[in-house]
Formats: C-alpha cells, sequence, structure tokens
C-alpha cells in the first residue's frame, strides 16, 4: 500500500505527518510508562520485604515473650551449676550462664515441660549474682515463687515439691498400714521433721480419727555423695527414693538409709506413715540433702 | 516545488523537536525513576536490618577510677545480623566509647565507655547502648 502511493501522496498533511508524531509520542510515552511501572515494582518489593520482616520479627517477640525457666542455683563443690525448669511447651536454648562478672557460653538444650543440670566451670558466688541467658535474649535470675497455682486452681503436686516443701496427704486407715479413705492435705516446710501426739489409742490425730496415716513426698537435691534419711518412729514408718528404687519397707524404732547419690542430683522421696493404736510419733532428719527450690 | 520542501522541512524540523523533548523527557525520568526507586530500596533496606537488629545487655560492671567512672556492658547479640555498637549513655549522659564496636551474630562483647564524673557506690543509673541503626536496649545498673 505504502509503496503504491506518490510522492504528494506521501507526505500530504492528511496521510502521514499525524501518523509520525503519534508513533513517536507513542514510543516515548511506552517508554516512560515502563520506567515508572519499574519504579513502583521495585518500591513494592521492597516493601514486601520490609513487612514480611515485620511479621517474622512479631512472632519472634512474641516466642521471647512466652520463654519461662525455673532456675535453681547450686553450690556443686564451690562450683556453679543451674537446675533449669522449662514449664513452656517450646525448647529453650540457654547460651550463656553467669555468676557475678563471669559468663560460660555454650548450648544447653531444656526440651519442653523438662529439666536439665547444667555443671559449669564458674565459681559459685551465690544464687543472688547467678543468671542464664536464651537465645532469644532473655536473662533470667532468681526471684523465689513457692506455691504459684495454675489459673487459680489447685496447686499441682509438681509445684509444691518444687517450692520447697513437702506434700502430705492424709489417710484413714482400715486397717495397719492399710490407707484407705483420704482425708486431706498439708504442707510441711522442713527437712527435719518431728511428729508426735498424745499416747493413748483414742486420741484423735486428724479430726475424730485415731487410726491414721500419711504418704509424705518432697524433691531434695543431694548435697554430698551420700544422703542419709534418719527416723526414730513407734509404729509405722516406710522411706522411698524413686530415683535409685531404694525402699527401707516398714519399720519401727530407729533406722537410717544411706543413699548413694550424685551431688546436684534431684532425688524424690517418700514417708509413708502408719499410726495405728500405738504411741503416735515420727522424727525425720535428712541430711546432706536440701529442698528443690526453683526459683523463675 | 518550494511548497515541497518546506513541508518536508517541517515536517523534518517536527520530527527533531519532538525527538529532542522526548528524549530529553526520557532521561529525566529514567534518572528521576532510578534514583526515587534505588532510594527507597535503601531506605527500606535499612528500615528491615533495622527490625532485624536484637541485641541485650546482660551485664554491667561499673568501677570508679581517677575522678571518673568507667562502664563495662556485656552486650549479646541474639539476632542474625551483626549489631553494630556507636554510643552509650548513662543517665543521659553520653559516655566517651574507646571504639565502635562489631558483635556478630550470636556474639558476647564487652562494650566499654566513660564518662568523668564519679558515680556514687550504689546509686541507680540507667544505662543506655546504641547501635548504628538507632536502635536501643536500657537496663538499669546498681552502681
Amino acid at each position: 500500500m505504502l509503496w503504491g502511493m506518490s510522492m504528494k501522496q506521501l507526505w500530504s498533511p492528511e496521510s502521514k505527518r499525524k501518523g509520525v508524531s503519534t508513533v513517536i509520542g507513542a514510543a516515548i510515552f511506552l517508554l516512560i510508562f515502563t520506567l515508572a511501572v519499574s519504579a513502583v515494582f521495585v518500591w513494592t518489593q521492597s516493601y514486601a520485604n520490609y513487612v514480611e520482616a515485620a511479621r517474622e520479627e512479631s512472632a519472634f517477640v512474641v516466642e521471647k515473650n512466652m520463654e519461662e525457666l525455673m532456675l535453681m542455683f547450686l553450690n556443686s563443690s564451690g562450683k556453679l551449676a543451674v537446675i533449669a525448669r522449662n514449664p513452656t511447651p517450646m525448647t529453650i536454648i540457654v547460651t550463656q550462664v553467669w555468676s557475678n562478672h563471669s559468663v560460660q557460653t555454650g548450648e544447653w538444650v531444656i526440651p519442653a515441660k523438662s529439666r536439665v543440670t547444667i555443671s559449669t566451670t564458674l565459681d559459685y558466688k551465690g544464687m543472688i549474682l547467678s543468671k542464664v541467658v536464651t537465645s532469644r535474649g532473655n536473662v533470667f535470675s532468681g526471684t523465689q515463687t513457692i506455691g504459684e497455682g495454675e489459673g487459680g486452681g489447685e496447686i499441682p503436686e509438681q509445684d509444691i515439691m518444687e517450692a520447697g516443701r513437702w506434700y502430705v496427704q492424709w489417710y484413714n486407715l482400715s486397717a495397719r498400714r492399710v490407707f484407705d479413705t483420704k482425708l486431706g492435705n498439708s504442707y510441711w516446710q522442713s527437712l527435719s521433721i518431728t511428729f508426735a501426739w498424745g499416747s493413748a489409742a483414742n486420741d484423735p490425730i486428724f479430726g475424730p480419727y485415731t487410726k491414721v496415716g500419711f504418704n509424705a513426698t518432697t524433691q531434695v537435691v543431694a548435697l554430698g555423695t551420700k544422703m542419709y534419711i534418719n527416723w526414730y518412729v513407734n509404729e509405722d514408718c516406710r522411706v522411698i527414693v524413686k530415683e535409685i528404687g531404694a525402699d527401707t519397707g516398714w519399720n519401727s524404732g530407729a533406722g537410717y538409709l544411706e543413699a548413694d547419690v550424685s551431688p546436684g542430683g534431684v532425688y524424690t522421696v517418700t514417708v509413708l506413715y502408719s499410726r495405728w493404736t500405738g504411741a503416735p510419733y515420727l522424727t525425720l532428719n535428712l541430711v546432706n540433702a536440701d529442698f528443690l527450690t526453683l526459683l523463675k | 516545488m518550494a511548497e515541497g520542501i518546506s513541508e518536508i522541512v517541517a515536517t523534518l524540523m517536527m520530527l527533531v523537536i519532538v525527538s529532542s523533548i522526548g528524549i530529553g523527557l526520557y532521561v529525566y525520568s529514567m534518572g528521576y525513576f532510578t534514583t526515587t526507586a534505588s532510594a527507597l530500596g535503601e531506605v527500606s533496606r535499612l528500615d528491615v536490618n533495622t527490625l532485624r537488629e536484637r541485641f541485650a545487655v546482660v551485664d554491667v560492671i561499673v568501677r570508679r577510677s581517677g575522678g571518673g567512672t568507667e562502664v563495662s556492658a556485656a552486650v549479646y547479640n541474639y539476632g542474625k545480623t551483626t549489631v553494630t555498637l556507636q554510643m552509650m549513655f548513662l543517665n543521659g549522659t553520653q559516655l566517651a566509647v574507646s571504639d565502635v564496636e562489631r558483635v556478630p551474630p550470636g556474639g558476647l562483647i564487652w562494650f566499654n565507655g566513660s564518662v568523668p564524673v564519679t558515680i556514687p557506690e550504689g546509686s541507680l543509673c540507667y544505662l543506655r547502648v546504641v547501635s548504628a541503626l538507632g536502635n536501643v536496649h536500657e537496663t538499669v545498673v546498681v552502681s
């Protein structure tokens, strides 16, 4: 078509002048439009990166705030040992342990709902000057909490024991050493117990009940290689250390249990007491042991 | 004939003028958009780095010597980017820091500063550590 036109037709204002400027204008517009779109694309991509980083940061802050550790700082032959319990449903990694202004770095993994003992080469300088730092940047040190219930309900047995107390459950006996009906609970706060009462067979011990027994449980930390549990009882007591499988069976009179333990190890001690008709008394003493008092 | 030549010249002139203006506009636009995109990208990158920067002061030592006070802060980088520590303030007063410190991810360093004022023993101080990106960590210290 174009080649068939005469020169005059080609350059006539009606046929081509308008078309040329349109093409050039359109081309320039397209170029500038492309540039503008590219700039908007680059900016959008940057903004998307920023939003993604903000989302990641927000998720991290939530995880960081969820971290919680219950700690006990121990003097293990002059060195600092830390018992850390993770009550949260996520894994916590301890990266630093501090004693005064000295630090030991490492990576101690504390799985969810579990407890780990961290042994260090740092000199023990006291509970106040000890702390741990986690991989999420939290610093945990010690302020004592005792008997803190979850949701305001009944305090879990584990928390009671870890708060440095005996969890004592009282029972009515249907026969000697036969725990029948649970009567109630109490909490004792000493590792040296003296329990004595009126000697007559009909002297009540728990409310109107005269034939009663209890099951007292606590968790202790061994302070040496041998832990001793001494007792003096009329009738009858039995001592169990769960972790080492020690069970004295039922005893009367004076006796003791010598348990081979690891310094800093955690042991669950259960004492069963049964009073039938004899004079009710029990004296109990734990040596080389301390309550497992976790701090958070 | 003369009329035809002027038509061609006029058309060519028009093409030259339009092309010149178009090219000028294009070059200007290219510069503008490139600069804008680059600046926005840089701002965004800085913002992202600022967001990702995480550090905490985990221990502080305060020493008094010769009429002045030296402060050493143990700074732990628990993020995934290197943190550059720039400044330190004690109760709002800027401390003279010996050097700008860079803390790699997971790293722990002592950041030292001093102030020519003796802080009384046992007084409560607010220590603020500032990074090059402007992030701040403040902690309370008993001197």
